[in-house]
């Protein structure tokens, strides 16, 4: 039933505790203004989440003192529908490169969804990621930018007639 | 395999349908309080077993609640934690931020692969087999039974995963079988067990769902918001006024799963090769989907906003190993607790803390949450012992 949690002494986590605490110290204390009873149950479980983070923090510190394993009861069966091992090793061994590049593509998506909107960031982003990313020739990428411009009109648009975000420009 | 979760479902099912006089009034006898410390109870339970740490899961899960406050509180119209943002008034939709915690960080971890879903040809058997698996079912439909029966059983406990179902049914198998030594070299028991209890599970999972508003699992707390956005509330109701929901989900479980063994067997191999298609392939469609399935729960830019946050929460918390299924059952229970928190103290007073069942609601609390914690003080203890004897 034990196992180990492997972040569990480095300082990242020491940060996201700290990080944590201070979001609960400040959603305690907004709340203080408010009446009793809409303050009641926000106070309850930031003043739970404070103790919490304050303990997880203090044992942290004191494992990384000692050199010791570290403070968290390990629970490893029951992680009934957590994260594969798959997905936590591509977040752990992708190189800084593909990170960034991974996450510029997403800025592309949402600059352009918040620019232009759907209709026409979706063809669009199709066409480049596939040249860029999948090396697909420029025919084939073009046949699937405007297949998924398809899709999104008739089956979304005119069959679903779901409203598509527009954008700004 | 097919056939043996199909029947296991079909049991499940059943056992749903039986369990409703069962749990009516036990149910019906208890009041807000009782749900109230039930809600903890259920949140708890998730918080210590979801991940490999229980203080990292009781902190998401304060988190969650803590998101689940954001709004125009129902008893005194106070905008909690909105920062004068009108679209935070409503709270946070519970839809972008599932499509984010969870889809947000599949996209991504396709683009950093860039590999296919599958990496290896999986063998899908051949077809003709069919038979055989139906007549081998049927042959050991006691052990199917009893199988179906552990699903269920472990399934009405919340946060019982399916490797642990899946584990003790086997081992049963094991322990009850002629032929214990076939076991781990293809025995047809083992293959019956683990996939009779597997969709088993599922059909028990729903029962402390309906009946006390306590989602198990993932799966189970976005039925339970389906539940709530189209105004049906878990617990009394769905087994009184809704209690034709109740049982139109017995069928629907039973209907499901015959539809999904004859749609296996029609698509099994043309479906496995869907996950060969390359990565790099699926991120634009993937993308829009993520997008279209946010946008058109409120028709609101705002949503996208939400679900690009709970994208970067969800990779965060993969990457430094924090679990997300308490965080979302926080999300979703938060509202139900604090409705039972006001009703509890408007009924009762403080007086409601220690009502007997509520006294021993909190013993249970309390040991969901010492039990971890004694284990690991006696290894701790165990482990020095060995330390100093070397």
């Amino acid at each position: 039933m034990s196992g180990t949690d492997t972040t569990r002494r480095s300082p990242t986590d020491v940060a996201i505790n700290v990080a944590l605490l201070l979001v609960f110290v400040f959603g305690y204390l907004l709340a203080e203004d408010w009446s009793l009873r809409a303050a009641l149950f926000p106070q309850i479980f930031t003043g739970v989440g404070v103790g919490l983070t304050l303990l997880r923090l203090l044992l942290l510190l004191r494992a990384r003192r000692r050199g010791a394993a570290g403070p968290d009861v390990t629970l490893v069966d029951n992680q009934a529908e957590e994260e594969s091992e798959d997905i936590e090793y591509v977040f752990s061994h992708a190189d800084g490169r593909t990170w960034l590049q991974a996450l510029a593509w997403i800025a592309v998506f949402f600059v352009g969804l918040y620019l232009v909107g759907l209709f026409v960031i979706v063809p669009v982003f199709s066409f480049a990621y596939l040249r860029a990313v999948a090396r697909t020739r420029w025919w084939a990428a073009a046949i699937y930018a405007v297949t998924m411009w398809a899709v999104l009109y008739l089956a979304f648009g005119v069959l679903l007639r779901l409203r598509m975000p527009a954008g700004i420009l | 395999m097919l056939f043996s979760s199909t029947l296991g479902a079909w049991i499940g099912a059943l056992a749903l349908a039986l369990a409703v006089p069962v749990i009516r009034p036990i149910v019906l006898a208890l009041g807000p309080p009782e749900f109230l410390v039930l809600t903890l109870v259920g949140l708890t339970f998730i918080a210590t077993l979801s991940g490999k740490s229980m203080l990292k899961g009781l902190i998401m899960a304060c988190l969650g609640l803590l998101v689940s406050a954001v709004g125009i509180d129902s008893q005194e119209g106070i905008p909690r934690y909105a920062f004068g943002q009108l679209y935070l008034w409503d709270g946070i939709d519970i839809v972008p931020l599932v499509v984010g915690l969870f889809g947000g960080a599949e996209v991504l971890q396709i683009m950093l692969s860039r590999g296919s879903i599958a990496q290896q040809e999986a063998d899908t058997g051949h077809l003709a087999g069919v038979r055989q698996g139906l007549v081998d079912t049927l042959r050991h439909w006691w052990l199917l039974i009893r199988t179906s029966l552990i699903g269920v059983g472990i399934g009405v406990v919340p946060g019982m995963g399916g490797s642990v179902a899946q584990w003790i049914a086997y081992g049963h198998a094991q322990q009850t079988s002629k032929h214990p030594e076939e076991f781990g070299k293809g025995s047809i028991e083992g293959v019956i067990a683990a996939g009779a209890v597997n969709n088993a599970k599922s059909s028990g999972s729903l029962i402390p769902v309906i009946g006390f508003g306590i989602p198990g699992s993932v799966s189970t707390a976005v039925l339970l918001t389906a539940f709530l956005i189209t105004g049906i509330d878990p617990g009394p109701e769905m087994l009184t006024t809704h209690l034709n929901v109740t049982f139109s989900m017995v069928w629907v479980i039973v209907l499901a799963n015959l539809v999904a063994v004859v749609a296996s067997f029609a698509l099994l191999k043309p479906l496995t090769r869907l996950s060969f298609i390359s990565g790099p392939l699926l991120v634009p469609f993937l993308l829009l989907v993520l997008t279209l399935g946010s946008f058109t729960a409120n028709n609101s830019f705002n949503d996208i906003f939400v679900m690009f946050g709970a994208s970067a929460l969800g990779v965060a918390c993969i990457r430094w190993e924090w679990p997300r299924v308490p965080f979302l059952l926080g999300v979703v229970l938060g509202g139900i607790a604090e409705r039972y928190l006001f009703l509890s103290y408007s009924l009762f007073g403080w007086g409601w803390i220690d009502r007997p069942i509520v006294l021993l609601m909190w013993a249970v609390l309390a040991s969901v949450v010492l039990a971890p914690v004694l284990k690991a003080i006696r290894r701790r203890r165990a482990r020095t012992k060995t330390e100093e004897r070397v």
